[in-house]
Parts: structure tokens; C-alpha cells; sequence
């Protein structure tokens, strides 16, 4: 993976093949070797460009070659590490190169407006909505469900920030407090600065092999043992916001197929989706399928990389970036540093089964991997 | 690179109905002919039965506070005042509209509250001014 920055001075196109060209030479492998490419980038917006998964056929080594792009938002990174294990499982393809990058400094003087047209054009657009409301509302909701305090939550930003201290790609790793949390500025009540993670550039490369080719690139392959894709309403107000049920069945379909049927006592890292504080924690809930159960973890220290139950070890999108689809991808390749027992300083011990999630688009898209040493 | 591109979204036929009601003061909702939901804003079809959806029927004005914010930030920049945004359903409808609540009530998951509607309405969201209180 490329570092994640806020203002990364590479082109989209560089910062591609930087990730492409690691995760080859780390495999021993070429371009030539590759069977075909899955991308993923979040909306063309972003980068200014239309159809913008064109701009990584040449830096990932596509080119005469079967090359898709897959979208669902946020949870684009997750997304290409699903459709990366299709290609190789249905038998056509030995190996996949899946690839996921934000260029998110583009749009001047920020990002943010462009997120406008998420929003519902008759009724919801004219009252000018930020993109945070949405979070804002839901984390209100989620907090009096849970009977959760501001205080409680915000353990997760000073968990995160000082995970991805040891990350050496991470954008925001940081020592920080409770209370720093809870005097950053307020930007849409009660969401502060400091619950949210940053814009980012950044890119992360993943190869996926079938089984008798994997074992000749590696002596500790990682395997997928479980995916599980799910869509909530298009109508974010038909949802219940305090749970993302979506996320749970997306859960629920990448269990049963990895055999899993206690995931707090199966799986040894979690790695679920934060782009908010408070997401981590509902998001979570959903991958334990016990609503409130997260918060609860968290309050123990359960939830710290030497707890019972390590979440966000790699730093999370709070600690290492938010480059949108290469965030969610960044939680997958997470998962492959720790469970091939390669995370160095971020290391959990005894690490063989792990999960991560990815989400977006209007709050809707759940997107789970299961992975297994 | 600058692009200024403008565009114009119909609202459809079921939301055309709601924004009517909005200009003469009422809220419209759909219901569906197989299991009875009614959905505000309207839908033109059933989101669970997967059904067209033909009946458009006035429900009463009355909605509860599912969730709230507070904000000065709107998509582009402050406003410099902070806004109360609440997320309210109408009572035995599914769906919701998002809104601001009036300066004077204080918000509360599950307070009822009403519309209070412009006294120049021309068929839009801003027909409705806020919601406020419904006691």
C-alpha cells in the first residue's frame, strides 16, 4: 500500500501502481503473471475523472486483460476483496490482482460538498444537508438506544489513533485523550472533529490465488473462508439507524460459509468499519449480532489490541486514513498482515481467524470477509 | 478544471402527490392495496410487497421525533446559526421526512410534534417552515 495523506503528490495513476508494484514484489510475481484485475474507487467525483477505473488499467498491469471496476460506495474495498474471491472461486481464473484507491484532494477547497448529491433531490437536497447530519442523526440514535455517553464513545478515536502509531503507512496516528475528543470543535452536535476520520489519498494492492497457486507464491497464505454482501433501503428513513441490520446479515452469510457460529468466541480481530467513532461500535454490534454488546467490550478494554477481542489494530480509518474504497481494502490487507503474522509492532497474539467490513453508500451497504491462517 | 452543470429532477408521480398536499396544507401518504402500509412521503409502489401503489389517502399531521441534531453546517459552508434537524415519521406510517425543529421547543427522541406550514405554499419541502410541538 502507498501511505495514506491527506494531499499525496502522486497522481492517481502513480499511487496505483506504487500499491500494484509492492504487492507483486512481495508475491515474487509480475504483471505478467496476473490473470485479471478487479478495481475499486468510490464516486468519479472525487477524482475529477468520468469512468475513472480506467486510469488503473495501465498501473495495474490490466492491459489485454480481464479488468472490472466495482462500486458500493464506502464499501467499495470490501467490495473488490468479494469479487477478487469470485474470480478465483469460480474456477476461470488462478490469480487476481484487486486493487482500491481515493483520491480525495482533488475537488477544491474540499470534498465535502460533493457528497450533496447523495441526498434525495426533492425533498431532502433543498434543505442543503451536510453529509454529516446523517451521522450525527444516527449516532443520537444510536446513543439513546445504548444509553451511551459521549465520553464512552469517544475511547474509540484515542484506541484507533494510538493503534496506528505503529502503522507505517498511517495518516493520523496519534497519543490523545478522552478529553481532547471531547474539546475538539463540535461540527454537527454531537459529532466532534475528532470523531471522524480524515480526508486521503492512498492506494492498497491485494493479491488473491487459488489454492494450489498460493501455496507456490507463500509458505503462510491467508485464506478466505467466508463472504457476505447485503443492501438496506435505499430510503435511509426507513431504516432502523440504532442497528444496521444489513451489516448483520451480510455477517450472517460470510459465517456460514466459514463455519462460523460464535463469532466472539471464533474470531480473533475485528476489523470493522470506522469512519466514525460511534461506527466502529455499531457496526460491530452487527458482527456479533448483539445490539449494545460493542459499547459494552469497549468499556472493559476488551476492544484493545491486547484485549480479548482486538478492533481496528491496524488504526482503522479514524488512525491510518480515509481513502475511501483503499480504506476498506486497507482493513482486508489488516487482516492478512496479522493473520499471516507479519503486523510487526501491531501484532496480536494468536491471531487465526479474522473479520472485516466495509460500508456506505446511503448508510445501506454491508460488505463482510472472513479470513482464516 | 471547472464544470458548471445544472440539472433538474422530476419528482414522479408519487412524490408530485405529496408536494399537492404540501401546497394545500396536507400530508399525503401512499397506501398499498395488499398489506395496507402507509408510507410519507409516498411511494409509487410497495417497498415490501412489491406492488404498484395507486391510493394516495391525507393522514393526520401528527409525527414523532425518531432522532435530532444540531448544526450550523449546511452543504456549503455555516449558516451561523445553529438549526435543529429532526429526523420525524408520521404516526402509523413508515418512511420520514427530515426537517428543522422550531427555536422554541426542545428536542426529544419520541416528542410528537407537527408541521407548521408556510401561509404562501408553492408545492415544495419549504412549504412546511419547521415542525414544532404538537401538544
Amino acid at each position: 500500500m502507498t501511505y495514506f495523506r491527506s494531499m499525496l503528490p502522486m497522481t492517481s495513476e502513480e499511487m496505483v501502481f506504487e500499491a500494484v508494484r509492492k504487492c507483486l514484489d512481495d508475491a515474487g510475481l509480475d504483471a505478467g503473471d496476473v490473470d485479471a484485475v478487479v478495481c475499486g474507487s468510490a464516486p468519479d467525483a472525487f477524482d475529477g475523472y468520468h469512468h475513472k477505473g480506467l486510469v488503473a488499467v495501465e498501473p495495474s498491469g490490466a492491459f489485454a486483460k480481464p479488468f472490472s471496476r466495482v462500486f458500493v460506495g464506502g464499501g467499495t474495498g470490501v467490495g473488490v476483496t468479494i469479487s477478487g474471491w469470485w474470480h478465483i472461486a469460480s474456477g476461470l481464473f488462478d490469480k487476481v490482482l484487486v486493487v482500491a484507491w481515493e483520491k480525495m484532494s482533488h475537488p477544491y477547497p474540499h470534498a465535502q460538498p460533493l457528497f450533496r448529491s447523495i441526498f434525495e433531490p426533492i425533498l431532502e437536497q433543498p434543505l442543503g444537508p451536510n453529509l454529516i447530519w446523517i451521522f450525527a442523526l444516527e449516532m443520537r440514535r444510536y446513543m439513546e438506544r445504548h444509553r451511551l455517553d459521549k465520553e464512552l464513545i469517544a475511547r474509540v478515536a484515542v484506541k484507533n489513533k494510538a493503534n496506528a502509531m505503529d502503522h507505517p503507512y498511517a495518516q493520523l496516528g496519534a497519543k490523545i485523550t478522552v478529553d481532547d475528543v471531547l474539546k475538539s470543535p463540535v461540527l454537527v452536535w454531537p459529532v466532534h472533529r475528532l470523531d471522524i476520520s480524515p480526508t486521503s489519498d492512498g492506494a492498497v494492492a491485494l493479491l488473491f490465488a487459488s489454492e494450489h497457486e498460493a501455496k507456490k507464491i507463500t509458505d503462510t497464505p491467508v485464506w478466505v473462508d467466508g463472504v457476505g454482501a447485503c443492501l438496506d433501503s435505499q430510503y435511509w428513513t426507513n431504516r432502523d439507524l440504532s442497528y444496521p441490520y444489513y451489516v448483520y446479515l451480510a455477517a450472517q452469510q460470510a459465517y456460514k460459509m466459514a463455519g462460523i457460529t460464535n463469532p466472539l468466541k471464533e474470531i480473533d480481530v475485528f476489523e470493522p468499519y470506522d469512519p466514525f467513532t460511534y461506527k466502529e461500535l455499531h457496526h460491530l454490534d452487527a458482527l456479533l449480532g448483539k445490539p449494545g454488546l460493542a459499547p459494552q467490550l469497549l468499556k472493559e478494554g476488551q476492544l484493545e489490541r491486547d484485549g480479548d477481542h482486538p478492533t481496528s489494530p491496524s488504526g482503522g480509518l479514524l488512525g491510518v486514513g480515509n481513502p475511501i474504497a483503499a480504506a476498506g481494502l486497507m482493513k482486508v490487507a489488516e487482516l492478512y498482515w496479522q493473520l499471516s503474522g507479519r503486523a510487526g509492532k501491531r501484532q496480536v497474539p494468536n491471531a487465526y481467524v479474522g473479520v472485516a467490513q466495509a460500508w456506505g453508500d446511503l448508510m445501506q451497504v454491508g460488505q463482510v470477509v472472513v479470513c482464516r491462517a | 478544471m471547472d464544470i458548471e452543470s445544472q440539472y433538474e429532477y422530476p419528482a414522479g408521480v408519487a412524490l408530485s402527490k405529496f408536494l399537492e398536499g404540501l401546497r394545500n396544507g396536507k400530508i399525503i401518504a401512499s397506501r398499498c392495496e395488499k398489506c395496507f402500509s402507509k408510507h410519507v412521503p409516498p411511494r409509487a409502489y410497495c417497498l415490501d410487497c412489491f406492488k404498484p401503489i395507486n391510493e394516495y389517502i391525507e393522514v393526520d399531521p401528527v409525527a414523532e421525533v425518531q432522532t435530532y441534531t444540531r448544526s450550523r453546517l449546511l452543504a456549503v459552508g455555516e449558516t451561523g446559526e445553529e438549526i435543529v434537524w429532526v429526523f420525524v415519521r408520521f404516526v402509523d406510517t413508515l418512511g420520514g421526512l427530515l426537517h428543522m425543529l422550531d427555536t422554541a421547543t426542545t428536542p426529544r427522541i419520541g416528542l410528537k410534534v407537527k408541521p407548521v406550514f408556510r401561509e404562501k405554499r408553492v408545492g415544495s419541502i419549504h412549504d412546511i417552515k419547521c415542525f414544532t410541538a404538537a401538544d
